[in-house]
């Protein structure tokens, strides 16, 4: 269906049934599908608990690469949830027209991501069964963790971040809940009226909904910034070269703006087409994402540049080395894969009649993607391979147990984001209403 | 390699640290009758000498053989990690009693221009090491004696060719050009009086004793690696897997050392056990321990003594004695993790130039 | 004697019309309903804007902020580790953990605040409440006399009302 054939709806009835017409009981490839993403995550889990019995020799990581893509993938998993509360949350207060068709489901990618994420700490430690004693709770021995470890701020960060981006989600469907409730019988009623808390859409609900909606927007925007740099000063704060630099926090957020908005791409374009919300999530919507898209990637660009040129200009022979050895060494290839996917990509978007074509828009979002992974490989990897004692140099590649759980990482994401498609409204109902209001139209 | 007692099929290293033309053989490999751990490891180059025959012929075989050597590289790369001095050199500084720059792991030596931080207080003792790079002469009797002392898991020619070596002490080499030399620089934990490893770990597993130890505690141990990744050193080794030593191997284990699970981060302790053993000794004596009477392992048992440990606060002690001899330096000292290990530079004649 | 009505509008306009044609009419206005964020017409009824929810929010986050830094800084002094030189307690590190905890704790206390006002979770279903409310329709329901009933059923009807109903009047409230 061509998006100039279809129109946008005229009244409320009409978003209503639009959006929630794509809650239409599913068919067989719908269910084939989420199968299929249930057996790669229990294949991924397996492997998991494999991994738990025989030690963490069954991954690739030795000495000195520590970390692997266990790592990779929580930050790549933590970069992509920004996006969806920069949509959400930020494009909120700045009243931002475009944000409003994408917000739900960029704001499910977050939550997902963010809960994919905080596997993978515990994934990647040694002893996961005792995994607890990062948490602060009174024990006998009067042990606490260690707040100046940058592994509980991390914590702190991610489960902050876990409970702020879901209970904000949530709280944002409490009206389309209401509405599913209102017009589905039995069994179906049940359940969303428990989930709709009774909502009932009086006046002094409303009142104390929409403040609260803002300030919940309010502090999800601190959290943008501030996870990400907190993840990124897991590296920053060491003493590596290559990592120990101050340019990581900025660089980080931009990066993870950057890959989560081209994930926002490779999720939504197809599910506008396979639930038919294409009246509501027009292709001027997914140009104003490209257009982001090419700031961000600019960022990312300049980021390279400046992360090279302090190297060099420092005369801090070990630093140098390591960004030679990046680009020029053992991961070569991966590095010049990062270098073209995230900035050359991205800069097709400056061209109209890319960023306006849905398979133009849908492939250069996958390329922003993979680009992104192996950046955050390039860094961490690629640093820890080549530190200071040459003695100690050494190359990592990841075993089938590493590569086996990233397939169920993702697997769990596609998992997660089906049954959102399938059962919370993909849009949010009462907002496109209230543009329909504010624009005039009723 | 075919001799008059037999042939066998010996894996050949290419090496720049022999002459040029000659093939040299270890003896003592090879064994038969020492029961089965020992069967099957190397080759036996006695069996092809019998009989009095003093030539061998050699047939070169297209096969490739890994070696599993831990050398991520064998040359320093201008990084000044093993460094040589010139003879010269050193006796006009010794005779003019310069005093070496270092940045010694004790309160006195915190300059607030370098360092953040105020200095910290230490008991009575500060336990330290110096290693003379003159002497070492890179036989690795200190590794097996560490690891014999400290129940170390050997892990196998598989895993150290995965990177996954367990050596809490290791000779490093780096050859160096001009003429061709080669540094062998043993490297063990430093106990940084700041050591980069303890701040990051998220619950306490490393801290620093109030004897300048760098305790790893394995019980506190979650194994994040994070320690490992901050160590400039990379002298933290991670258990990958649970090492078993199959009966009767398990009779060779310290009483006095724990064995360590997977997924736990271990290292160096300057032989803990045998400081609190010392000190168990004069307890009822009422005095502090003396110079020399704690000896770890590895000191213990290098056979050209050039490990020396003792207490660096005592400044009659040979450890603080050394630390003013102008050969000494600090490998990465820049880095201001103040380590407690000392190392004094080889010394080299005019002829052969430096690289420092 | 106090008598319900419903008026049910099809746009949040003609609602906000027929406010001040009732209340001129004697009636008040007890709730609106509507599927849309309708906090224009709170001053015609004559509710605040805003919410109280911003104080929860300030008392929240001052909470968190004392909570998780007091709470590190105890946490350091219960056995006073020495890593990597630095004393105990450090600053630096309590700038993040502050940071966090003040925006989990003021977000907490918001949600909270915000669904203890509006009355959630609501087990029972109210009286005036209609399932199109969530759709498309919204509705005005205002308490009156008895004797004016007619009069304001007129004048809903002129400010576009779809539909006036009259609710069986109850003891409770609803």
């Amino acid at each position: 269906m061509k998006d100039w054939q279809a129109s946008t709806p005229k009244s409320y009835s009409e978003v209503q049934e639009v959006i929630l017409g794509a809650l239409s009981p599913p068919g067989r490839s719908y269910w084939g599908a989420v199968i299929l993403c249930l057996f790669g995550l229990l294949y991924g889990a397996s492997c998991w608990a494999y991994q738990i019995l025989t030690g963490m020799g069954v991954a690739g990581i030795n000495h000195p690469v520590n970390w692997g893509i266990y790592l990779v993938n929580f930050v790549f998993w933590v970069g992509i949830a920004h996006s969806g509360t920069l949509i959400s949350a930020i494009l909120y207060l700045l009243r931002a027209r475009w944000r409003t068709s994408i917000a739900r489901a960029a704001e499910a990618m977050t939550v997902f991501a963010v809960m994919i994420a905080g596997l993978f700490p515990f994934i990647h430690l040694g002893r996961v069964w005792i995994f607890y004693w990062i948490i602060p709770y009174p024990n006998q021995r009067d042990l606490w963790p260690n707040f100046q470890s940058p592994l509980v701020f991390d914590f702190l960060a991610i489960s902050t971040y876990l409970t702020v981006s879901s209970m904000f989600w949530y709280m944002g469907m409490l009206p389309d809940l209401a509405a599913l409730r209102d017009q589905s019988t039995g069994l179906k009623r049940r359940i969303y009226g428990i989930f709709s808390l009774g909502w009932q859409g009086t006046h002094i609900q409303w009142r104390h909904y929409g403040t609260a909606y803002l300030l919940f927007a309010a502090f999800a925007t601190p959290l943008v910034i501030s996870v990400h740099s907190v993840v990124s000063w897991d590296f920053a704060l060491s003493i590596v070269p290559g990592w120990h630099s101050t340019i990581f926090a900025p660089y980080f957020v931009a990066g993870a703006i950057h890959s989560g908005l081209a994930m926002v791409l490779t999720l939504l374009i197809p599910m506008r087409g396979l639930l038919g919300l294409q009246p509501l999530i027009n292709v001027g919507t997914l140009e104003s994402i490209a257009k982001t898209m090419v700031l961000t990637g600019l960022i990312v660009g300049y980021s390279y540049g400046v992360e090279y040129f302090m190297a060099w200009y420092s005369g801090n022979m070990f630093e140098w080395d390591t960004f030679i050895w990046r680009a020029f060494g053992h991961y070569a290839p991966q590095f010049w894969v990062m270098v073209v996917c995230n900035v050359a990509g991205p800069l097709l978007f400056l061209i109209k009649a890319i960023r306006t074509n849905l398979i133009w828009l849908f492939a250069v979002g996958i390329i922003v993607n993979i680009g992104m992974w192996y950046e955050r490989f390039v860094i961490i990897v690629g640093s820890m391979s080549h530190e200071y004692v040459p003695h100690a140099w050494g190359v990592y590649s990841p075993s089938w147990v590493e590569l086996s759980i990233m397939l169920g990482s993702f697997s769990m994401f596609l998992f997660l984001f089906l049954l959102f498609c399938k059962f919370v409204p993909p849009v949010s109902v009462f907002e496109m209403k209230e543009h329909l209001w504010t624009h005039g139209k009723v | 390699m075919k001799g008059f007692g037999g042939e066998a099929e010996i894996p050949a290293y290419v090496t720049p640290l022999t002459i040029p033309g000659v093939l040299s053989m270890p003896l003592g490999q090879g064994h038969t009758s020492f029961g089965r751990f020992a069967k099957g490891c190397g080759v036996n180059g006695w069996k092809l000498c019998s009989r009095g025959a003093n030539h061998v012929s050699i047939q070169p075989r297209a096969l490739k053989v890994k070696f599993a050597n831990t050398d991520g590289s064998l040359s320093q790369h201008g990084r000044g990690l093993a460094q040589g001095m010139d003879l010269g050199e050193y006796r006009e500084a010794k005779s003019k009693g310069q005093l070496p720059k270092l940045r010694l792991p004790l309160p006195e030596a915190y300059d607030p221009k370098e360092d953040f931080y105020p200095p910290h207080k230490h008991n009575l003792y500060r336990w330290a090491m110096v290693v003379d790079l003159d002497r070492c002469i890179g036989c690795g009797a200190c590794v097996i004696a560490c690891n014999a002392e400290n129940n170390v898991a050997i892990v196998g020619r598989e895993l150290v060719l995965q990177g996954r070596e367990m050596q809490w002490i290791r000779i490093e080499r780096y050859l160096e050009d001009h003429p061709l030399k080669v540094r062998f620089l043993p490297m063990l934990c430093q106990h940084c009086d700041a050591a980069p490893c303890e701040s990051v770990c998220p619950v306490y597993a490393p801290h620093h004793s109030a004897e300048g130890l760098n305790n790893q505690v394995y019980n506190r141990c979650i194994g994040t690696r994070f320690c490992s990744q901050n160590c400039p050193y990379k002298v933290r080794r991670f258990n990958w897997f649970t090492f078993t030593r199959p009966k009767p191997l398990h009779l060779q284990l310290n009483p006095d050392v724990t064995v360590r699970q997977k997924g736990v981060m271990e290292k160096c302790s300057f032989c803990v056990q045998r400081i609190v053993e010392a000190k168990n000794r004069i307890r009822g004596e009422r005095r502090t321990l003396r110079d020399g009477e704690v000896i770890p392992a590895c000191v213990q048992t290098c056979p050209t003594e050039a490990l020396v440990f003792g207490n660096l606060m005592d400044p009659e002690s040979r450890v603080a004695r050394l630390s003013r001899d102008p050969r000494a330096y600090q490998v990465l000292g820049h880095l201001n993790t103040k380590p407690a290990v000392i190392y004094l530079r080889r010394l080299e004649t005019r002829r052969e130039a430096m690289a420092p | 004697m106090k008598e319900r009505l419903l008026g049910i509008f099809t746009s949040l306009g003609q609602l906000e019309e027929a406010i001040p044609l009732i209340q001129r009419k004697g009636a008040k206005v007890r709730t609106v309903y509507s599927p849309i964020d309708c906090r224009e017409i709170l001053e015609k009824i004559g509710v605040r804007k805003t919410s109280p929810v911003r104080f929860a929010t300030l008392l929240g986050g001052l909470a968190g902020l004392s909570l998780g830094v007091g709470f590190a800084i105890y946490t350091f002094l219960e056995w006073k580790f020495v890593t990597s030189g630095k004393p105990t307690p450090p600053a630096v590190p309590l700038v993040v953990v502050g940071f966090e905890m003040t925006i989990l704790f003021g977000f907490l206390s918001t949600l909270l605040c915000m669904l203890f006002l509006c009355g959630l979770p609501r087990l029972r279903g109210s009286q005036g409440y209609d399932p199109r409310f969530s759709k498309d329709r919204f509705g005005l329901l205002l308490e009156c006399d008895r004797a004016q009933r007619e009069e304001i059923e007129i004048s809903l009807e002129q400010a576009g009302a779809e539909e006036v109903r009259v609710l069986r009047t109850r003891e409770t409230s609803q």
